[in-house]
């Protein structure tokens, strides 16, 4: 078993995938506490979701197993190039992770057999979504596809730091080293590259500009929609109660703090009936062990869901659930 | 959930607040900044100072690229030479009896042809070559390309030329040119029979 991570990335820390990414742990074998195990895996997650393992069988001097995972973080971010003239905030999502590992032992048993410690997480294929697995987990970090040069800070935040111009937040960085002033022409698409750890979404650009001539900066502002997420229902099911009654039960994901609400819409696959509609906080349509329950004569429905709060253009997620009679 | 904790593109050209900013006559303006707001209206960040110089239409060509941070920046160019390059094989074959006139023995295959540029700007100073350098290493690059055809603006991938660039210059130190040679990454599509 895995007996402490004595190196890794500090919690929420931000890294250039083209530079080290270090853990170390120590390890006992599964089946004698005096022994080392014959194999430790590193479970490497991006995003909350399994993406590969390293694994090693022979520790440093000190008796640490040491991993390092900008292979696997080079390997799964990617560029990503915004439209030509957009007007949105566009998350560059294949350029930046959320990222943690999941370190497991091992033993050999009376057979000779490496037994690998707990749950084996699974790949994903073509066809199949990667499967998580358990083990001790280390900080979650953040790691961008970046790298630094052998003159910069390693530090990928205080590096950055030195590029700020302006009013920044503590959870903001530019991701560029461009100068100022940062030359353009009319009529030419740019974006401004940044790093955004915070959860509260981006909403309005506020521009300064100055006219030929003058001294003096004038203001506007425009703020952009933030949309609401579309609710994944992650788990239904239906309880037949009686002949003519049953009942549906739902849970979705867990939703962020700007949404005060959920609406669920209802009605007979085959019905030109309105619809019927309850609203309920997201909270409790999240909570493992609660969900959302309805109970309702047999029949095939038409389910709708639409989270509601300080976001607009809410999207629907459809389900068709239930049983005839 | 939706997951705000990512790398972002601030729309910040010229083309893209123009759209926001309508009301604002942009041809009069000589520089901007942008500060972003989060939904609480906490200031969340600064962009650069963004000056306007010469536009798309005097020839300027924007070169897009991805820098050392795995984002995108940009270069303005001024282009001074297209070269059309063309490079094909030769086959020769009998000719047929009774002799057609248009019928010809030898013949040009595996043709291919592409345009290539040279482009120089004279924007940027000694203490912005290191940022320079990020382009003249990047492993992408993209033109900026005006939509014709009816077809939306936007990008055409190309390929920088590897040369060595002089990043300092001991004698006219304060006045720098720099000199870019770049292909379309797609090279013509030819037509074999």
């Amino acid at each position: 078993m895995i007996t402490a991570i004595t190196v890794q990335p500090t919690s929420n820390s931000l890294h250039a995938a083209y530079r080290p990414i270090v853990f170390q742990v120590t390890a006992v074998s599964l089946f004698d506490t005096f022994i080392q195990p014959p194999v430790v895996y590193c479970d490497i997650y991006f995003g909350g979701v399994y993406y590969k393992t390293v694994s090693k069988t022979i520790p440093l001097a000190s008796g640490e197993w040491q991993f390092d995972i900008q292979d696997a973080a080079q390997e799964y971010l990617r560029k990503y190039l915004a439209p030509n003239a957009g007007t949105e905030f566009y998350q560059a999502t294949p350029a930046m992770t959320k990222s943690f590992c999941r370190f497991r032992a091992s033993g050999i048993n009376t057979n000779g057999f490496v037994v690998p410690e707990g749950l084996i997480p699974v790949q994903g294929t073509g066809s199949q979504p990667p499967v998580n697995g358990g083990g001790t987990e280390s900080n979650s970090f953040y790691i961008v596809n970046a790298t630094l040069q052998h003159e910069d800070n390693q530090n990928l935040a205080a590096h950055l730091n030195t590029y700020k111009n302006g009013t920044w937040s503590a959870q903001a960085w530019p991701l560029t080293h461009r100068p100022q002033p940062y030359p353009i022409g009319l009529s030419e698409s740019d974006y401004y590259p940044i790093a955004y750890t915070g959860i509260s979404p981006l909403k309005c650009i506020n521009v300064y500009y100055r006219f030929r001539g003058q001294t003096t900066f004038h203001s506007a502002t425009k703020c952009l929609e933030n949309p609401c997420p579309i609710v994944q229902i992650v788990h239904s099911e239906v309880t037949v109660i009686d002949e003519t009654a049953q009942e549906l039960q739902f849970f979705h994901q867990v939703m962020p703090y700007y949404v005060t609400g959920v609406k669920m819409e209802y009605r007979p696959i085959n019905s030109e009936d309105d619809f019927t509609v309850i609203f309920y906080d997201p909270e409790q349509g999240s909570t493992p062990g609660e969900g959302i329950e309805i109970t309702v004569p047999r029949d095939i429905y038409d389910v709708y869901f639409t989270a509601i709060g300080n976001c607009s253009g809410g999207r629907t997620a459809h389900l068709v659930i239930g049983e005839t009679l | 959930m939706i997951s705000t904790e990512s790398a972002y593109h601030i729309p910040d050209g010229t083309k893209n607040v123009a759209t926001l900013f309508p009301s604002i006559s942009w041809k009069d303006v000589e520089e901007y900044y942008l500060v972003i707001n989060n939904l609480e209206g906490d200031p969340i960040a600064t962009t650069c100072n963004n000056k306007i110089v010469g536009g798309i239409e005097d020839n300027t060509v924007r070169l897009h690229f991805l820098n050392s941070l795995g984002m995108i920046d940009a270069v303005n160019f001024c282009q001074v030479q297209e070269d059309y390059d063309i490079k094909s094989d030769n086959s020769e074959k009998p000719l047929s009896y009774p002799l057609i006139k248009s019928d010809g023995g030898s013949a040009r295959y595996n043709i291919r042809a592409n345009e290539s540029y040279k482009v120089i700007t004279t924007l940027y100073s000694e203490e912005q070559m290191k940022w320079l350098k990020e382009l003249f290493s990047s492993p992408a690059v993209w033109v900026e390309w005006k939509g014709t055809q009816g077809q939306a603006d936007d990008y055409l991938p190309v390929v920088l030329a590897d040369a060595k660039y002089t990043t300092l210059k001991i004698e006219e130190r304060y006045t720098y040119q720099v000199t870019v040679e770049y292909r379309l990454s797609n090279q013509d599509i030819t037509i074999r029979n």
